[in-house]
């Protein structure tokens, strides 16, 4: 029997934004989709929830529902930033991790849970730590599939904590509307409700046969997961095709120096989750956002991939030189992503001026490991300070 | 100026000089062709600013002389299938007109007072090569150039003289290339100059067929070659060469000798087994035979046995295989003298006494 833990951040976008500026703590928060967006609510505080805002509504309805709340606009960059220190945490219990989207993930402990002292365990520890060391809550689901853990985790948000073990879940799932099985909308919904079938225990009632008729092969998807039975793997293997992060400025910014600093230090944490995700990359890019909100992007692709800060600065501070106009323009967003990246280990170009590069890797090496005791602020390049 | 000359030796001379054209300049002058009415017929000139390229087109017969400046893609358009017939030019202010039987074409153009000056080749201070050996320098060695801009003295050529020796010498980082060619040094030239990739990639055509020596000249900041009929001037880039002497290992003591056509073949057939991302081969060198071999996840693997005269240790090391490609492709048909040390140390192939090739291996940490 397989363990699967599904974590789900409880109105994710929201409660970062109340992490954030804690001021916001306790009212009813509504995170608007970017300034590009059309206009809709993409997280509700559970503040706000109790006015029946919640997301994908219109933002115009969601303020009639509830005046009094305060609205502020997704900073994508910062929740995606907030989902890899999840994603940090998760990786301790099991390496079986598939992020589903930015605020919610699927574990696989099965191999993994005697080592931690059993799933519920880990899904116990895992709630306490995104509690301490983010300062958020999560709602956790343990059960012996993602169809079932999922469901779990769904059953007493928020904060929840329920676990459906296997010889329950016809139980759990007779009584619950079909709307909950994963995958049916408002089509099928729809359709159930038109054949009399409301529960997922009704449905059961449906032979294989008559599904697949009326719902082809989702039909079969339905007869297995009305039974709690749901094969589907944790997917991992998903290779970081980039990494990336970017900074809003509290206000618009003139100042080359300020840019330039800004820029270096994206730069550093960059490289730095370079380093930890054991990659190199290859291409560069920086990204500014005018104060006009017009976005460009400049690029530049390396003969050899590398994941020393000292080099990607190097391009990254000359994509910024000579290829950004600054003149008479304010800037609003820096960003710095690297892409192209390739395992750092397996193959490796030895260089035949190999003293440049040594160096430059044992002063990395050294850097790191002054940060890594004294904290990240103790070693910084004189023109930061 | 009004002048007529063979169409087709004046649309040669314009591909000639038309590929430094700076098409993306914003400045249309330099995207325009200067002709220039001189003794020995007519002289075309086309700068970038960073390269310039004059060349001369004799058997032109000139009514009345002069010069004018008209952009260099719409004449050359005109005359390319302008057939036998001669063609007739004729400038009045910055208006050519350019005819033959039936067909007048009229471009408006420049004043040749602004267009810029290349300067001309002083003859003191030069040294003289063979224009097919010149051209060959460059051919075995540009391709190693690095092609980003960052390290800025390694986009170019080195090209050192000294005595009767000149010597051509490229790298990225990753491999180098030097090439020899004996040269007549009269005035005792000695220089150690960074030619940029755009001369160097104009060069063998200009020079390649030249009967005659090859005139070049190193001033501080500018390289002029004169050929008999073609003047090529371009700055020279700025900045500290690497020290490539010290990366060309002196005591490889695994030893062999190949014919480069018949390792290419192996390496480039071994090869389609690799992938962009795992684009490596691997040479094993054993008791007369050396191997290459590659196995790609997911992909195959391949391995081709070659016969050789190997007496020294066994070793097994990784290259890209364009690297080892470019390299023996430098070298021609000579065989090639191929020297090892270790896995981790660069490998030596020499052609001849005029040829090098260094290139550095891939680690290969088993994944």
């Amino acid at each position: 029997m397989r363990k699967i833990i599904h974590v789900d951040m409880d109105a994710f976008f929201a409660s970062v934004e109340e992490l954030d500026d804690p001021g916001l703590r306790g009212k009813a928060v509504i995170v608007s989709g970017s300034p590009e967006g059309r206009g809709v609510v993409s997280s509700a505080s559970y503040e706000a929830r109790r006015y029946g805002v919640h997301s994908a509504m219109p933002i115009t309805r969601a303020r009639k529902l509830c005046p009094q709340a305060v609205f502020v606009e997704a900073r994508i960059e910062r929740y995606a930033e907030v989902a890899q220190e999840l994603l940090g945490i998760f990786k301790k219990y099991t390496p079986l991790v598939e992020p589903a989207s930015l605020d919610e993930a699927y574990l696989d402990v099965t191999d993994t849970e005697a080592i931690f002292g059993g799933a519920e365990n880990i899904g116990r520890e895992i709630k306490r730590r995104i509690r301490e060391e983010i300062g958020l809550t999560a709602s956790i689901g343990i059960g012996p599939n993602k169809f079932l853990a999922k469901l779990a985790s769904d059953l007493r948000k928020p904060d929840g904590f329920v676990v459906i073990k296997d010889e329950e879940k016809e139980e759990v799932l007779r009584d619950l509307p079909v709307s909950k099985i994963l995958g049916v909308g408002r089509a099928t919904e729809n359709r159930l409700h038109e054949l009399g079938i409301h529960t997922i225990g009704d449905l059961r009632a449906l032979p294989l046969e008559a599904l697949v008729e009326e719902f082809g092969r989702w039909g079969e998807g339905l007869y297995y997961l009305s039974r709690g039975v749901d094969e589907s793997p944790v997917v991992t293997d998903w290779e970081p095709k980039s990494t990336g992060r970017s900074v809003t400025f509290e206000r618009d910014i003139k100042d080359y120096g300020v840019i330039r600093r800004q820029l270096y230090q994206l730069t550093e944490e960059v490289t730095s989750t370079l380093r930890d995700m054991g990659l190199r990359a290859k291409t560069i890019t920086i990204k500014i956002r005018y104060s006009n909100f017009k976005t460009i992007t400049r690029s530049t692709t390396l003969d050899t991939p590398t994941d020393l800060t000292e080099t990607i600065w190097r391009y990254v501070d000359a994509l910024l030189r000579e290829r950004v106009d600054l003149e008479d323009k304010a800037v609003r967003l820096v960003g710095v992503t690297l892409s192209n990246l390739t395992v750092a280990e397996t193959l490796e170009q030895l260089h035949l001026f190999q003293d440049q590069e040594v160096k430059a890797q044992r002063l990395q090496e050294a850097t790191d490991q002054i940060k890594e005791k004294l904290g990240e602020g103790s070693i910084k390049k004189g023109f930061l300070l | 100026m009004k002048l007529s000359c063979s169409s087709q030796q004046l649309y040669a001379g314009l591909q000639m000089v038309g590929s430094i054209s700076a098409t993306a300049s914003t400045n249309p002058i330099l995207q325009a062709v200067k002709i220039e009415t001189v003794k020995e017929g007519l002289l075309l000139s086309v700068t970038d600013l960073e390269v310039g390229i004059q060349y001369l087109i004799p058997e032109v017969e000139v009514v009345s002389p002069g010069k004018a400046v008209i952009p260099e893609e719409r004449i050359a358009g005109v005359l390319k299938d302008w057939g036998e017939e001669k063609v007739q030019i004729e400038v009045e202010g910055t208006t050519s007109r350019i005819s033959g039987k039936g067909c007048s074409i009229k471009l408006i153009g420049f004043d040749p007072e602004e267009f810029p000056v290349i300067p001309s080749f002083e003859e003191k201070d030069y040294f003289e090569i063979e224009g097919p050996g010149l051209a060959e320098m460059v051919r075995r060695t540009s391709f190693a150039c690095a092609s980003e801009r960052l390290r800025h003295t390694m986009t170019g050529v080195l090209l050192a003289i000294e005595g009767s020796t000149a010597k051509m010498v490229a790298t990225d980082g990753r491999r180098l290339a030097v090439a020899k060619q004996r040269i007549s040094n009269p005035h005792k030239v000695k220089s150690n100059s960074i030619i940029p990739p755009k001369a160097a990639h104009q060069l063998p055509r200009l020079v390649a067929e030249e009967k005659e020596g090859v005139k070049v000249k190193l001033e501080e900041a500018h390289m002029l070659v004169k050929t008999s009929k073609a003047l090529l001037c371009s700055q020279l880039l700025e900045g500290q060469y690497p020290d490539y002497t010290s990366a060309i290992p002196a005591e490889n003591d695994k030893r062999l000798e190949i014919a480069p056509e018949v390792l290419a073949a192996a390496i480039r057939r071994v090869a389609f087994i690799t992938t962009e991302e795992r684009h490596v081969i691997r040479i094993g060198l054993k008791k007369d035979t050396l191997l290459v071999r590659t196995e790609t996840p997911e992909v195959g693997e391949g391995s081709i046995e070659l016969p050789v005269d190997y007496k020294g240790s066994e070793l097994e090391i990784g290259f890209n295989p364009d690297f080892l490609l470019d390299g023996l492709k430098g070298i021609g048909k000579e065989p090639v003298k191929m020297e090892f040390k270790d896995p981790n140390s660069a490998a030596v192939l020499k052609g001849g006494q005029d040829y090098l090739y260094v290139a550095m291996p891939i680690r290969l940490t088993e994944a």
